[in-house]
């Protein structure tokens, strides 16, 4: 049995090299010639068998197998990380327009907001249509719960309402051509899958979405 | 959807102020309106600048919207 | 596959794969869950207030919205309670009328049930009243209707809201075997056809998403 040393002792004198190399030569069992077998003709080489034996036989299909099962577990492992983390959606439509482009848009959503946690008024989220199921749609939160807002587009009418528990009220940021709480009412907070923190195009063009409710810079009555 | 909501005009928004959204009487009472917060948030109203041209400008005129906290 | 490059060891991997697995199985393909509440009795859960014992249900999470359908017991996140998870029987869908069979009760001044007269009252459904669900909504109710919070307290709720379909009684043994669909409530449902609200269509007619 070979012994071993670490570089620190082995560096330090002739004398260890020199018993190392003695106690490697007495264990080892010295090698016997081997009668080499006339190759035959029809034969695998003796090369070529012992490269068989090395490596054990697999079938091909069975390294698709590995390839593919790494693969889905990959993608399982992303998956459930857009689902509880971070994901990347494509957006389209004009609902939003100055905010977000009308199409080929992507946006970065948070999912640790999902179902409404820790959404304040003037964030952008991304919800499913409560009319259309599976539908996603992204507008802007003008109401929480208990909060008192205008039903109809500003400036049509005064009529207003007071926002039901568990519920929130949306607004495209593009008024004129958005369907949102104006038509659908009050939207349960269960169906936000998660706020909109920043959007861009794959060529580049990132930039955040941030919440725009402010002091105002002048006094309007 | 929530049972049907009440709609009011904006004129009766100091009585219907002290309750939640539950119905329930707030305590501590919040203070008259003029003394929240003045907040706002500007909205647009987008659209091609010529209707039947889908590469035109699009033209947004903005739409604030104004919140008392 | 990539052991070469990175050095995260090979048991971080594993983990992750085992808790994504765990984690989209219960969310996409199937869960077990406890009933707690009396609101589903005697269907499931019958003893549950008298002597607290519960049953296990199999629900089926594939394509719940697109799936559920009228008598089937669903499981859905209230809209009320964002982060609460509540399980009743679908009595109508879209597009019909439902006429509603008791008074909505809404936790209303000091936490009384009832709601409140007055000013600051919630409005809620009164008995007789006709309520029809909208398109992509259903109307659900709790077999135990007097003692479950359900439509008739919060209207109808979005499919969007509903997470997945109870199949089976899996737990206590004496109790195992298949939940049976069918609306058992008395009350009255006018159906009808479901149709999007005007704005969904454009100047042709035709439905624009």
């Amino acid at each position: 049995m070979p012994i071993r040393f670490s570089p620190a002792i082995s560096r330090s004198g002739p004398l260890f090299r020199c018993f190392a190399s003695n106690a490697t030569k007495r264990n080892v069992p010295r090698a016997q010639p081997q009668p080499q077998p006339k190759p035959k003709l029809n034969e695998p080489s003796p090369q070529k068998l012992e490269a068989s034996n090395q490596y054990p036989k697999e079938p091909w299909y069975r390294v698709h197998i590995r390839i593919i099962g790494k693969f889905a577990g990959f993608s399982l492992i992303l998956h459930v990380v857009s689902t509880y983390g971070y994901s990347i959606n494509l957006t389209g439509g004009i609902s939003m327009l100055p905010t977000v482009a009308a199409q080929e848009e992507w946006v970065l959503l948070s999912k640790y907001h999902r179902r409404g946690r820790d959404i304040e008024v003037g964030d952008v989220v991304s919800y499913y249509n409560p009319l259309v199921v599976g539908q996603m749609v992204m507008k802007r939160v003008i109401g929480m719960p208990g909060d008192f807002v205008l039903r109809d587009t500003p400036g049509r009418s005064d009529v207003m309402v007071q926002v039901p528990e568990g519920h929130f009220w949306s607004a495209g940021d593009n008024q004129a051509f958005s369907r949102d709480s104006r038509i659908y009412g009050p939207i349960p907070l269960a169906l936000i899958r998660g706020k909109v923190i920043a959007s861009g195009f794959p060529s580049g063009g990132w930039k955040w979405i941030v919440n725009t409710l402010k002091e105002p810079e002048e006094f309007r009555a | 959807m929530a049972p049907p909501l009440e709609p009011f005009p904006s004129s009766d928004l100091p009585k219907k102020l002290p309750y939640s959204a539950t119905g329930k009487y707030l305590k501590p009472q919040p203070g008259p309106l003029s003394e929240c917060k003045l907040l706002e948030l500007v909205q647009y109203n987008c659209d091609l600048a010529e209707k039947d041209n889908p590469n035109a400008v699009v033209i947004c005129e903005a739409v604030v919207r104004l919140f008392r906290r | 596959m990539w052991s070469h490059v990175s050095r995260t060891p090979k048991y971080i991997y594993n983990i992750a794969l085992g808790v994504s697995i765990l984690l989209y199985t219960n969310k996409n393909i199937f869960i077990t869950s406890p009933i707690t509440g009396a609101s589903m009795a005697p269907t499931l859960s019958p003893h549950h207030h008298t002597t607290g014992s519960y049953d296990l249900v199999f629900f089926t999470r594939l394509f719940p919205g697109y799936s559920a359908r009228k008598g089937e017991i669903v499981s859905f996140w209230t809209p009320h309670e964002p982060e609460k998870m509540s399980v009743k029987r679908i009595i109508a869908k879209a597009g019909d009328t439902v006429i509603v069979g008791r008074d909505g009760k809404r936790r209303g001044g000091n936490g009384v049930l009832g709601g409140i007269e007055g000013e600051g009252a919630v409005n809620y459904f009164k008995r007789g009243d006709r309520v029809s669900v909208p398109a992509g909504h259903v109307w659900v109710e709790g077999d135990n209707t007097e003692n479950s919070v359900d439509s008739c307290d919060y209207g109808p709720i979005s499919l969007g809201l509903v997470t997945g379909r109870a199949k089976y009684i899996v737990w206590p043994t004496y109790r195992i075997g298949s939940i049976k669909t069918g609306v058992m409530s008395k009350t009255k449902v006018i159906p009808g056809v479901s149709e999007m609200p005007a704005e969904y269509f454009d100047e042709r007619n035709q439905f624009t998403r």
